[in-house]
């Protein structure tokens, strides 16, 4: 058993079997570290406190078609998702549902969701207190219901989410990006992201739900852009729409100069 | 003791078959089915396996070919050690994870890993390192499927192809590769090609297309399936003929080609939209240098759309055709 904010290192390729964990970790799977998910169960569920830090590198999560959840983060401070690859889950590969009344913040690059009927990545946030801010970067959602779905919670009272997404794509998906909101604020920032194949490219819906686009790349979308409920899409005017219905509906807002 | 094994039948099979590659490949039915009872979702091959083993962790398999008559569909084939582990032809949703050290040699005449798999299948190979040895034909072949996902693998050295993916199926298809490497095969980097009325959508990101005796990367509406391929932050140099080329035949329904924040460089052509009024190309915060005989070609009907943002220097030879303004948004 490791203790408080340790490590547990992986020495060959294998399966490693699932984990709950409830405290500070940090689990280095080298890329071959595997986790097969059982049917409707989840590869690890983290419920930590909320000064514990996650971390989670290398590992390989597939649901083959059966399992339920990826990785699912109900409390922590933190959750650091590197180089991993989660797939083939029939709910979602990972999601944080913030129930804790504190600043949590998650940190995704250079993965891979893919294959999973709901959402490669759900940031949602449900509870009255606290803010929930993600960053993902360089990674892949393919093939899944939505790719990256944030959402203030569309049922209960929540707190404030923001996701800024850099150099990473969303292709082939039922919808590619999606941001949805009723209650608190809910910011979805894409950034040199490329959109592709998706029905449709962003989708972003309810009062207090935006997405901020800019140098991002749409193409062979149904609909580059879904917006209902009073939610907004704001466009730097610097992406580059090649098909599904061109800015439309978005909202153009200015670059920020550097100096004047 | 334990040497690469390829399925001989198909070897003899597929080297009697000549170009063009998405066609002939329709006629080669393996089927290895696993049995429901048996199968298990994650099996294991090492260089110290036996293919008389369970496949388990602690009894791997030696070959991904009878490794994958154990799995489950939708199951999974891990890699223990470095090593080469022979040729394989997929039927059903699986996903191989060789950690970018699982070589497979592919024999003369040859095809790494085929997939002839249902419109319900979805496809994942991450880590491999497939070499032809310049007599190997292709690195991946797909026929059929519903999606394959090439995640940090290399194909080089292929008498043909590096990676090949032929829509020969009615229904539509997708292709998502990443952080891959395809250099060195006697004609494609890659090819993506319709061949029936099922749709390719297809994703490329920071992947390398290198010294490739024709193209880096062809996008071919060879039927009247549509094509849609985007390319991000992936390079192609040093290619024969093409770096990047879109090519439609007539009565195709559309293919186009995106290039975003693309190097195409050293290459006898750069950019190529070739054919038809249906091919076009797409070129936002790209590079082109160094061409030997042209920047970029839009000809025969093709179409270079450029978002005036992309960085065409006067090393290339000349350019055929124009470039049309489209604004960005």
């Amino acid at each position: 058993m490791a203790a408080t904010n340790a490590e547990i290192d992986v020495l060959t390729p294998g399966g490693y079997g699932a984990l709950s964990i409830s405290k500070g970790i940090s689990i280095q799977g080298h890329g071959f570290a595997g986790i097969s998910v059982s049917n409707n169960g989840t590869g690890i569920g983290i419920t930590a406190p909320s000064t514990d830090s996650v971390s989670l590198n290398g590992l390989l999560i597939d649901g083959g078609g059966g399992g339920g959840t990826g990785i699912l983060f109900n409390s922590g401070k933190s959750l650091t998702v590197e180089n991993c690859v989660v797939r083939n889950m029939t709910g979602n590969g990972l999601i944080l549902l913030s129930e804790a009344e504190a600043t949590q913040t998650v940190a995704v690059s250079n993965s891979y969701f893919s294959d999973t009927t709901g959402n490669g990545i759900e940031i949602e946030t449900f509870g009255s207190a606290g803010t929930v801010t993600a960053s993902i970067d360089r990674t892949v959602f393919s093939g899944n219901g939505t790719g990256l779905e944030v959402q203030a919670s569309l049922v209960t009272s929540s707190v404030p989410v923001s996701v800024a997404v850099t150099d990473s794509i969303a292709a082939n998906n039922g919808t590619g990006f999606s941001v949805l909101s009723n209650t608190s604020i809910a910011n979805l920032s894409l950034t040199h992201a490329l959109i592709e194949g998706n029905g449709s490219g962003i989708h972003a819906s309810g009062t207090n739900a935006t997405a901020w686009v800019a140098q991002s790349t749409f193409t062979g979308n149904t609909l580059a852009f879904s917006i209902d409920t009073n939610g907004v899409v704001n466009s730097y005017g610097d992406n580059y729409v090649t098909s599904g219905g061109g800015s439309s509906g978005t909202t153009p807002v200015s670059k920020q100069s550097a100096r004047r | 003791m334990h040497v690469d094994v390829h399925s001989q039948k198909e070897v003899t099979r597929m080297s009697k078959i000549a170009f063009p590659p998405c066609l002939f490949a329709t006629a080669l039915l393996i089927v290895l089915h696993a049995d429901p009872a048996a199968a298990q979702t994650r099996v294991f091959v090492s260089t110290a396996g036996s293919d008389s083993n369970p496949c388990t962790v602690a009894s791997p398999c030696r070959t991904f070919a009878h490794a994958y008559t154990t799995v489950a569909a939708n199951g999974e084939i891990d890699v223990l050690t470095p090593g080469g582990y022979g040729g394989l032809t997929i039927t059903h949703g699986i996903s191989i994870q060789g950690h970018g050290f699982a070589g497979i040699s592919v024999a003369s005449g040859g095809t790494g890993i085929t997939i002839n798999a249902t419109s319900s299948d979805a496809i994942n190979l991450n880590g491999l390192l497939l070499d032809g040895g310049d007599v190997g034909n292709f690195g991946i072949l797909f026929n059929s499927g519903k999606s394959l996902t090439v995640e940090n693998c290399v194909a080089r050295n292929m008498s043909i192809i590096g990676l090949a993916f032929c829509s020969t199926a009615t229904t539509a298809q997708t292709l998502a590769v990443s952080n891959s490497y395809f250099s060195d095969n006697g004609q494609d980097g890659i090819n993506i090609e319709t061949d029936d009325v099922g749709a390719i959508t297809a994703s490329v990101d920071r992947t390398g297309l290198y010294g490739n005796g024709r193209d880096g990367l062809i996008v071919y509406g060879n039927s009247t399936g549509a094509a849609t391929v985007a390319v991000t932050d992936s390079v192609a140099s040093g290619n024969v003929t093409y770096g990047f080329i879109v090519q439609a035949n007539p009565g195709n329904s559309g293919s186009n080609l995106s290039l975003t924040s693309s190097l195409a460089e050293g290459n006898a052509t750069g950019v190529e939209a070739h054919g038809g009024s249906n091919a076009a190309l797409w070129l936002a915060q790209s590079t082109v240098t160094g061409s030997s005989a042209h920047g970029f070609v839009a000809d025969a009907g093709g179409v270079i759309n450029s978002y005036g943002d992309n960085y065409i220097d006067t090393s290339n030879g000349t350019n055929t055709g124009s470039l049309t303004s489209v604004g960005k948004q």
